[in-house]
């Protein structure tokens, strides 16, 4: 395993209009983005501090959209310390709140990050935690920070200190390099967890965030692995005649639901017990049946198949039973996903053409209404962020894939260019344990 | 804030406290007049026999001896019965003194009572104060809470109006067939009417730079995409609304 030094070129691109081919969103009180001061960090320590902790808040809020931070030379004060905040000059700069913080050496490789939010218009503070860091958890004490801020503000959970796993495709010599990556939902911190000349696939992330799953082509033949992330370590746990594929854990980790071609290549949906090895079929038809994921309750199976001759989105209870069809509108909808929180299914969607990211409300099962997020023509592979607000998505540039993320009511839609070749099927890990 | 309140309720408590001695010093000072003025009086009343001690007169007749014995007996009798007398007031004064300084105490025992009460009284009314005061303070900082929640949601409602609206756009355009003559710059205000279940009851058109086919394609657009979708937020829906549609390309 190794670090790669070159990093994700992170574009900030607020798309709401653009984008869409038919429609130019004009809405009156638009998403405003919310001015906020987010001042340099007091440093109190030998030599130099080992980040600007201020910079990735900073950049984490401008990147979420909904936050426009004022440049640093703009400031016309820089307190390090709540009581040094003179509310008059962030009022006339504008600011709606202000950050403020101190990192103090207190060994070797020991730190304490302090740091407070203030509510320009109230006067008081909103938020201040003190927090002990080393070198390599400042960036996360950073990232946490910014989710607190954030959430504060916004009333939803922030999602800066999580980390996102993509696969890449790079040539190499007369072939090609299949890599799988985990980076943090900045692009920073950038570690291969695989790599192969044949092709890696369907990357998805344990509930505890410390496993990924994955179908690897290694010697011709699918096979789903499991590896540990910390360790390295990876354990096959099937590979079984035809094809083995689309793995997703269930919400405890204990199964993973797989599509299994089996001798006659008919594929369907099975539960693969992790321990045992054991699998149970789900379903028999003889239609391709494919891409399950679980309910977050755990108690169905989402997954796509054709059986009503396009693909369309069904379920199946996790226990078994009859799969019922849940998506109408469209001739294409598949690979779904539903957010944390239950109440949307992503999905990739026909829209004249083009192949794009939609979301279903599952909140009213009579209406179901549909929203295009994205505006690509091959978008693909949806995946939730763990505060269900946010999704990730790869689209094509030209001819390579890069990421996008988008709100899930559609309105902030930016995206993450990278530097390298191909990038596919990004997954959002799950909130991380500190 | 409250840490203010709560010091000045305690200097106020405080103070009070030490009042306290200053009103029970008069009381010691009362009760040790009282006990020389009773010492005072027995003397007074002793004076009279040293009188009656006075030399007997010179024998001159039995007349005037008899005369002066009845004399000297009612002159005795005189002096004794002022000596009674004398007595007699000294024992009223002493016991009119005694009643007077038996009140005098009494008033300074209520007096004393009633400044006690005050005193109560006073910490009650500065325990009301401050207790008014904290409470004054606690409303202001919920109200400051509220005005801040209140901005959140309008925040948040505003975001929530914009994903409706955007929601409704784009199912309309999604419906929407475009029409051979449909420029580049087409840009039609529409006024939709709406069911709560979100079925179009009526189309109308704002300004519009399309001509009549456009507007009815655009009109056949609404009626396709009813019912229209629900907002996430359903204090945002509402039966009227005003939609801009404007395609690109």
């Amino acid at each position: 395993m190794r670090t790669h030094i070159c990093k994700l070129f992170l574009l900030t691109v607020l798309l709401s209009n653009a984008a869409y081919a038919e429609l130019v969103i004009q809405i009156s009180e638009g998403i405003k983005r919310r001015p906020i001061a987010v001042v340099p960090f007091g440093w109190k320590g030998t030599a130099a501090a080992p980040l600007d902790i201020a910079k990735v808040i900073s950049d984490d809020l401008n990147r979420s959209g909904r936050f426009a931070p004022l440049p640093v030379s703009d400031m016309l004060q820089k307190p390090t310390n709540g009581s040094d905040v003179d509310f008059d000059d962030w009022s006339v700069l504008g600011m709606e709140a202000v950050v403020v913080g101190t990192v103090t050496q207190t060994g070797e490789n020991a730190y304490t990050v302090q740091f407070q939010l203030f509510d320009v218009y109230g006067r008081d503070q909103l938020v201040g935690y003190k927090m002990p860091a080393s070198r390599g958890t400042m960036r996360r004490v950073a990232h946490r920070t910014a989710d607190m801020i954030y959430e504060k503000l916004t009333g939803i959970k922030g999602v800066f200190d999580t980390k996102v796993a993509y696969v890449t495709t790079q040539p190499r010599g007369n072939g090609k390099l299949f890599s799988l990556y985990v980076a943090d939902q900045d692009g920073e911190n950038e570690i291969v967890i695989m790599e192969s000349k044949d092709p890696i696939m369907s990357p998805a992330w344990s509930p505890d965030s410390r496993r990924l799953a994955y179908v690897s082509f290694e010697g011709n033949k699918s096979s789903i692995f499991i590896q540990t992330l910390r360790t390295g370590n990876r354990v096959q746990v099937s590979n079984k005649e035809g094809i083995n594929g689309a793995p997703a854990f269930s919400p405890d980790g204990r199964q993973l639901v797989v599509t299994l071609g089996g001798v006659d290549g008919n594929l369907d949906i099975h539960v693969l017990d992790i321990n045992t090895r054991q699998t149970r079929r789900l379903t028999t038809h003889r239609a391709i049946d494919t891409e399950g994921s679980w309910s977050p309750d755990g108690s169905y199976i989402y997954f796509t198949s054709d059986r009503s001759g396009g693909p369309q989105i069904y379920r199946v209870a996790a226990a078994g039973g009859t799969p019922e069809r849940i998506t109408f509108e469209g001739s294409y909808n598949a690979r779904p996903r539903l957010s944390p929180d239950g109440t949307r299914l992503a999905m990739v969607h026909l829209n004249r053409g083009n192949y794009q990211i939609a979301v279903i409300d599952m909140v009213d099962a009579k209406r179901r209404d549909l929203l295009i997020l994205s505006g690509g023509q091959q978008d693909e592979s949806p995946s939730f962020a763990p505060n269900s607000d946010t999704l990730i998505y790869a689209t094509r540039a030209t001819k390579n894939g890069v990421l996008e993320t988008v709100t899930a009511d559609g309105l902030i839609r930016q995206q993450l260019a990278s530097g390298r070749g191909d990038v596919r099927e990004p997954v959002w890990s799950p909130f991380q344990a500190f | 804030m409250f840490l203010h309140i709560g010091v000045f309720g305690s200097l106020v408590v405080v103070l009070d406290f030490d009042r306290t001695p200053d009103i029970a010093m008069p009381l010691a000072i009362n009760a040790t007049l009282v006990t020389e003025n009773a010492v005072v009086i027995p003397p007074k009343a002793e004076d009279p026999p040293k009188v009656a001690e006075l030399p007997p007169e010179p024998d001159k007749s039995k007349q005037e001896r008899l005369a002066a014995e009845q004399q000297k007996r009612a002159a005795d009798a005189r002096v004794e019965r002022e000596r009674l007398q004398k007595i007699e007031r000294a024992k009223t004064e002493a016991e009119a003194e005694k009643r007077r300084k038996l009140a005098e105490a009494e008033a300074e025992k209520k007096r004393l009572a009633e400044a006690e009460k005050k005193r109560l009284a006073d910490i009650e009314r500065q325990r009301l104060k401050n207790e008014r005061l904290r409470k004054e303070a606690e409303t202001a900082a919920r109200q400051q809470e509220l005005d801040k929640e209140v901005q959140r949601v309008a925040a948040m409602t505003a975001s929530a109006k914009s994903a409706y609206i955007f929601a409704i756009q784009q199912k309309i355009s999604r419906n929407w067939v475009r029409t051979a003559n449909a420029a580049l710059g087409l840009e039609c205000t529409i006024k939709v009417q709406q069911q709560p279940g979100g079925e179009v009851t009526n189309v109308s058109f704002g300004a519009c730079n399309g001509d009549a086919t456009i507007q009815r394609s655009i009109e056949s657009a609404v009626y396709k995409a009813s019912p229209l979708p629900a907002p996430r937020d359903p204090s945002v829906f509402d039966r009227n609304l005003t939609l801009l549609f404007k395609p690109e390309e």
